[in-house]
């Protein structure tokens, strides 16, 4: 599914996040929207999971805009996973089949331990509670949720910035295979360069609410704007 | 055992003195409550004894019109007192408080009443007023910290609420776990009052009434009647309020509205 934001604007009272904001992301592929703190990628990727609207604008999925769609009907076709994991009351098991119960879908255990086995999560862990999992095996547990309604698009709103360089790593190996292994486009908001270059096909620098480059890893490397320089030299937060 | 210790009004004015020490000790630790102390003390003076006056004009009259008003007033007061204590107001919540205080307490009250003590006439104000009072103050207490922390949850897990939201859940459910907590924070206090009930604490009924000179063990099937009312009369209210308020929680595109979260 392709993504596009139209003129958005966002704010939070007085406090303009996204103004005339225009994006478009490409079907199956994985973008990761960078920039520092406050620059307005965490609302973005809320907009376009329909967990808030935009002050003006449209934001279009395919060629349908959400205007024209019950947030139901978006958060269908796009999963969200937040910055930290966000597992509910009850098992492993029990959080991987919330939404399809929802949707009255029955998973059987073993394709659920096959996708759990590709994921390099050990089946005993579907009898185990959030609480007894780490933060990395937590986080990968949320994709795994979501992925197993089979949106179309996967949102993922800094998904290893609370986690130690070894488990941060096995989530943004699950977050590449999103694409693929499962064939998802991918939008994930980050401020670490590294992990942007890591694993995106396109990445979207977002400087005081808006676009202010993108393109391949490479272009964006190789640029030599300087906001873009200062913050991967880490002058910004 | 009949017979009870009048006490004289010079006795009440001598028992001021006491109130006096807590006023010193303020001073002395520059605790800033000295006035408070002063006027809560006046306070609760005049509020009592106008209190006592229109309980023994309203015993006197016996017309149940005087009992329903009571009633009305006493549940106003008592929702209007409770809304000023909450801080988490998702919209229509003093009507949410009134109607949560008026089905709560009106269905185990006129159980009590009519089934259980089947009291003649149906309005006899010297056990509707005082009874009904207890059960009112204690649903008033229920109702504010249930909404508080329904606000302070709501905050705490937000992303709880909205990853509920995103895998497709229906806004009521999303809020679950919120009012979970919610109904429990405000009906703890009610529950562990009748664990310690008769080993830390004798209510104040009970004391009451033993003062009064009623056998104790008469004046404990008051009192279980009593906490059995202010048990169900909450757990009712808060069971009502947590669904009424959580329409306030979303905007018409199931969105949390934001200005709740601030």
């Amino acid at each position: 599914m392709k993504i596009r934001c139209e003129k958005l604007e966002a704010a939070y009272g007085e406090n303009t996040v996204l103004s005339d904001f225009d994006v478009s992301f490409p079907t199956n592929s994985i973008n990761t929207v960078i920039g520092p703190s406050g620059s307005g990628k965490s609302t973005l990727l809320r907009l376009i999971a329909a967990l808030e609207d935009p002050r003006a604008g449209k934001i279009y999925y395919d060629d349908r805009s959400h205007t024209e769609l019950h947030p139901r009907e978006i958060r269908d076709k796009v999963g969200m996973i937040f910055q930290k994991p966000t597992l509910f009351e009850g098992t492993v098991y029990d959080n991987l089949t919330f939404g399809l119960k929802l949707r009255k879908q029955k998973l059987d255990r073993e394709e659920i331990t096959e996708v759990l086995k590709s994921v390099d999560i050990p089946v005993e862990y579907l009898e185990k509670t959030g609480n007894e999992l780490s933060l990395g095996e937590q986080q990968r547990i949320c994709i795994i949720r979501s992925l197993l309604l089979d949106p179309q698009v996967i949102l993922l709103d800094e998904p290893v910035s609370a986690l130690d360089p070894q488990r941060a790593n096995r989530v943004l190996k699950l977050t590449r295979s999103l694409k693929t292994d499962f064939e998802k486009t991918v939008i994930m908001v980050s401020h670490n360069m590294n992990d942007a270059m890591q694993i995106s096909d396109r990445i979207f620098f977002i400087w005081q609410g808006n676009i202010l480059l993108e393109g391949s890893p490479a272009t964006i490397k190789e640029n030599n704007n300087e906001i873009i320089r200062k913050f991967m030299a880490g002058e910004y937060e | 055992m009949s017979d009870y210790i009048v006490i004289s009004n010079t006795s009440v004015l001598i028992s001021l003195g006491l109130m006096l020490i807590v006023a010193i000790i303020g001073l002395i630790n520059k605790l800033g409550i000295t006035g408070n102390v002063i006027i809560g003390t006046i306070r609760s003076f005049a509020q009592l004894t106008i209190m006592g006056y229109i309980l023994s004009w309203i015993f006197d009259m016996q017309l149940w019109y005087f009992t329903v008003l009571m009633l009305i007033v006493m549940i106003a007061f008592a929702t209007y007192d409770s809304y000023k204590r909450i801080d988490f107001r998702p919209g229509k919540t003093f009507f949410c408080c009134l109607s949560a205080m008026l089905v709560g307490n009106a269905l185990p009250l006129a159980f009590m009443f009519y089934v259980v003590l089947q009291i003649m006439p149906w309005y006899d104000p010297q056990y509707v007023i005082p009874i009904s009072a207890m059960v009112i103050s204690n649903t008033m207490t229920a109702i504010s910290i249930c909404l508080n922390t329904f606000g302070s949850e709501l905050r705490l897990r937000r992303y709880e609420v909205e990853a509920k939201l995103s895998l497709g859940a229906p806004k009521s459910l999303a809020l679950d776990a919120i009012r979970k907590s919610a109904m429990k924070a405000g009906l703890i206090p009610t529950i562990n009052a009748l664990m310690v009930l008769g080993i830390v604490k004798l209510p104040g009924m009970m004391t009451g009434q033993i003062l009064g000179g009623v056998a104790p063990i008469e004046s404990v099937k008051y009192q279980l009647l009593i906490m059995y009312m202010i048990s169900s009369a909450a757990a009712i209210a808060l069971f009502m309020l947590v669904y009424l308020v959580e329409k306030g929680v979303f905007n018409n595109r199931e969105q949390i509205r934001y200005e709740l979260l601030k």
